[in-house]
């Protein structure tokens, strides 16, 4: 803005000048004090201008640094100290930087999944390396281990107990012959940790938590299920460490060279709806969490370097190295994997390709949906009919239903939307819909040991998410007809949390009892996926026989 | 196709179709990982793209529709499918082939002969629009002029507006053209690293028209264009035409291919590798991606208008083919490729300085270029309609 005053044209400011001139001499803040300052056409006292710079930083706001022990994430928080200790004036005077109230540094450790020994509880912990180094900077200290994700009080509720179990809706001699068939559906049946009665719930241990996670990465059977998981895991937790340090803005290390990769990432592994979200600068998609990325202009080489040259210590091993869990080498690429190479080749050859990609994912606005609807396992936004789109596009029906094809697809489709907008809306007795894809089986044979009713899953998911769980082994996982505690893999708590919330439970007391009175009132034997059977009756086409 | 599943094996089979349980699996699926009998292969890959054209409604009934032929692989099975779905599922549709004739001797000549004999094999008529006829100037001899790089420019601005005309001259409503999943997943990832959203938006709607929508009053082609392959895979393609024993032409354009998007291409075989529903899903997020284009403003297209020269719709004054032919015509084969903002200028200056005797310049080289005289050459989009010594559908039987 011109500070002329001799400026011929009249101006907002110049306007806005002579509105002020009322005070004429007068500080235009306190009104009383001569003034001795003129700022942009209005007058000011020393003392009013001194305090008027508090007031510039509107509301503040605690700002949680999200520390790996990598490059990226440790010259964000020196960045962070830098910018910290510059004057105030230099700091507030430009417009991008903002001056936090309090910073806090969250580190997840993830040592349990660096190799493949059993011994968890010996060495390699990055913790101790990371509470140091955010001790230096006299910045409070938050960790949490990533196996905690299994831990009840790492949810929104942060007493959330109950894990969760996958089955198939098909019994599994069918899922051997039919091979990889797309159409497979989990479903899951929430189970308290405990015994519902018992009220003092024992610890998990860490060793069982370790192997709990370990579980379910091994039911993925490729490398890119499992580091997309593991990425579910690592951001539901920085949220969760976000929000108990009090902190509404969770800052990210990730570099234009890192978010370049996401982007095509992400469209690789179809999360293209909530990419977005996932690489802007500034995300409001989680409540009550704004998520930043503030070193997204700078490059990874550059991050490195300044490490260097300031002499900034790394941790060494902090990230989770998934090779040893596949077998072969073969399996050792991963689509992230692939595309880190992809784009650094690519850079190599084309040195506008990081910036180009970043550019072009900046300028896309991020799509509108509801934060209730989240995913339960990426908490991304959801779009409707992603499962029917994947049906029509790939059918996996036997050509002797030729004729019955289209509309038993269509008829599927309705199944989703009714059992979709049962879950969303306060709805009792939904909470074993048979969500969508599957013929609603008729019976559910109800294991009696714990609350077992059966919920939807697959409809709840996003689309990325869908697609991921098609890498799960089926044969670890039962169908309705199997006991259920011979499982092999639990989802942990934050999952089912959100999938008892999309079901319209407020908690989880809410859906056990909602549940036991759907079965017990009546005895076993009705299930409540039969009365929604009886909703949709006049939609589905006979293909009971199959289920028999 | 049916009876398949009638038939029940007395003792159970080594390796059963997934699908149908009944007849021995010879065939792994791209998309699915699924085994496969050949029967329920066929009917998977007719199915999905008979979803795909009545969910996106791409035709009405009676429509004639022109099917964009090569003569390569995606093409011949497009021309085979249409046919089999035009009849299994009646839309009655009315089939003709579109090829257009580039010129390249040892490649589209030979292919030519493969869409000829697809002619004959599926009923279908076809016409053949070449380069030379419509702007003068083969491929080959395009290359001759300029060598080997940047001709693909030429290559795909001509064959864009080659195939609008030859429709014309068909009077058809529709365009289908052979574009598979994988292109469209190279596109999308092509769009993301070269920035261009605008692109990305469209690239993966499955009709495309050259009439934006404030273009009543401009005088364009109502012709739509669309991929039913939208969702099919290459591989399967390739699989169908090998199974269904199909007449197709393999070999790839002499000229060489663009190294930018050779690379996208690798690494999208590379992530069908890893994970083979990678391309679908690519498409599905190219999709996600689009509709958040479209809420941003800053990215609209430019507004569309009619080349001034030809009439074909274009953003400029003077379209891009007429651009690249006038700088063919001059000598100055650099025109036009690459930022043409300061060859506009320079065409618009040297308009000023010789009057406007470009125009009739240019039609009096495309005249003399074209060798016979049975051809009329087409410079103006509005003679195609009056058209009556162009070369139509019978002639060319």
């Amino acid at each position: 803005m011109s500070c002329s005053v001799e400026e011929p044209t009249m101006t907002v400011a110049e306007k806005r000048a002579k509105d002020r001139a009322v005070h004429v001499g007068f500080c235009c803040k306190c009104k009383t004090a001569k003034s001795t300052v003129t700022v942009r056409y209005a007058e000011y006292c020393e003392t009013a201008l001194r305090n008027a710079r508090a007031y510039r930083v509107i509301t503040p706001e605690n700002v949680m640094l999200a520390f790996s022990g990598g490059p990226s994430s440790r010259a964000l928080i020196h960045l962070f100290d830098v910018f910290h200790s510059l004057p105030p004036e230099v700091a507030t005077n430009k417009k991008q930087p903002k001056i936090y109230n309090d910073i806090h540094v969250c580190h997840i450790d993830e040592s349990c999944l660096l190799e493949p020994v059993q011994d968890v509880t010996s060495s390699g912990s990055t913790m101790e390396q990371a509470r140091s180094i955010a001790g230096g900077y006299g910045y409070s200290f938050h960790g949490v281990a990533i196996e905690d994700i299994y831990d009840p009080e790492w949810t929104d509720s942060r007493c959330f107990e109950a894990v969760a179990t996958l089955i198939t809706s098909l019994p599994k001699d069918q899922l051997t012959t039919s091979g990889q068939a797309p159409e497979l559906l989990s479903r899951i049946i929430p189970t308290s940790v405990t015994a519902a009665s018992e009220e003092e719930a024992p610890k998990l241990s860490r060793q069982e938590k370790i192997s709990k996670m370990r579980a379910l990465l091994g039911a993925c059977t490729t490398l890119t299920a499992k580091e997309t998981v593991l990425q579910h895991f690592r951001s539901s937790l920085l949220i969760q460490l976000a929000k108990r340090g009090e902190c509404t803005i969770l800052a990210l290390g990730d570099s234009a060279t890192r978010v370049a990769i996401q982007i095509i990432e992400l469209t690789a592994i179809g999360r293209g709806y909530s990419l977005p979200h996932e690489t802007s600068l500034l995300s409001s998609w989680i409540q009550d969490c704004k998520v930043i990325r503030p070193l997204k202009d700078c490059l990874v080489k550059e991050l490195d370097t300044f490490c260097r040259l300031n002499g900034l210590m790394l941790i060494e091993r902090h990230h989770a190295q998934l090779d040893w869990t596949m077998k072969t080498k073969a399996e050792v690429k991963s689509i992230r994997r692939l595309t880190d190479e992809f784009i650094t080749g690519l850079d190599k050859e084309f040195p506008s390709t990081v910036a180009t990609v970043c550019r072009t994912a900046a300028k896309l606005t991020p799509p509108e949906a509801t934060y209730d609807q989240k995913c339960p396992l990426c908490h991304g936004p959801v779009q409707d009919g992603v499962q029917e789109w994947k049906r029509r596009i790939t059918v996996t029906t036997a050509p002797g239903k030729l004729e019955t094809t289209t509309t038993s697809n269509s008829t599927e489709a309705k199944t989703t939307e009714i059992s979709d907008g049962c879950c969303s809306s306060d709805a009792g007795g939904c909470c074993s819909s048979s969500s969508s894809s599957q013929r609603p089986s008729c019976t559910t044979p109800q294991t009696t040991t714990v609350s077992s009713t059966s919920t939807p899953f697959s409809s709840l998911l996003c689309y990325g998410c869908l697609t991921n769980l098609r890498d799960l082994n089926l044969k670890s996982m039962a169908s309705q007809e199997d006991d259920v505690s011979s499982l092999s893999f639990e989802l942990p708590p934050y999952v089912v949390e959100t999938i008892v919330h999309r079901m319209g439970f407020a908690s989880l007391d809410e859906f056990e009892h909602r549940s036991d009175g759907g079965v017990s009132a009546s005895g076993t034997a009705v299930d409540p996926q039969e009365s929604l059977r009886a909703q949709i009756q006049e939609f589905l086409i006979a293909s009971d026989d199959e289920d028999e | 196709m049916p009876g398949a599943t009638d038939i029940k094996p007395t003792k159970p089979l080594k390796n059963p179709c997934n699908l149908c349980q009944s007849v021995r699996a010879i065939l792994k699926r791209p998309k699915t990982g699924q085994q496969l009998c050949k029967e329920c292969f066929f009917h998977v890959f007719e199915t999905e793209i008979h979803n795909t054209i009545v969910d996106n409604k791409l035709f009405n009934k009676g429509d004639r529709v022109a099917i964009g032929a090569s003569g390569g692989k995606d093409s011949t099975v497009l021309a085979y499918v249409m046919k089999l779905l035009n009849d299994r599922y009646s839309y009655e549709l009315d089939l003709v082939l579109l090829s257009i004739d580039e010129g390249i001797t040892g490649y589209r000549d030979d292919s030519l002969e493969t869409v000829k004999r697809n002619r004959d094999q599926y009923q279908i008529p076809l016409l053949i629009v070449s380069y030379k006829d419509l702007y003068g100037w083969s491929m080959d001899d395009i290359v001759k002029e300029i060598g080997r790089k940047n001709n693909c420019t030429f290559c795909g601005v001509f064959r864009r507006q080659a195939l609008d005309r030859g429709a014309i001259m068909l009077n058809v409503d529709h365009i289908v053209t052979g574009h598979n999943a994988d292109d469209i997943a190279e596109t999308v990832l092509m769009n993301i690293l070269r920035g261009d959203l605008p692109r990305l938006q469209r690239c993966t709607s499955i009709i495309t028209n050259d009439t934006s929508e404030d273009s009543s009053g401009i005088e364009t082609s109502k012709i739509l264009r669309s991929k039913p392959f939208k969702y099919t895979y290459e591989k399967e393609i390739v699989m169908y035409a090998y199974f269904k024993k199909l007449d197709y032409f393999s070999t790839e354009c002499i000229y060489s291919p663009n190294a930018y998007r050779g690379h996208a291409r690798v690494f999208l075989k590379d992530l069908e590798a890893v994970r083979r529903t990678a391309i679908v899903d690519i498409i599905h997020s190219g999709e996600a991606l689009s509709a958040s284009v479209q809420a941003n403003e800053s990215t609209k297209l430019p507004t569309m208008a009619n080349c001034t020269r030809c009439g074909y719709i274009s953003s400029n004054e003077l379209c891009k083919a007429c651009l690249l032919l006038e700088g063919l015509n001059k000598g100055l084969p650099q025109l036009g490729i690459g930022h043409t903002t300061k060859i506009r200028r320079m065409h618009e200056a040297s308009n000023l300085a010789s009057g406007l005797s470009s125009p009739a310049s240019l039609s009096s080289a495309v005249a003399d270029g074209s060798a016979g005289e049975k051809v009329k050459v087409v410079t103006h989009i509005k003679d195609l309609g009056q058209l009556e010594t162009m070369p139509t559908l019978d002639s060319m039987k």
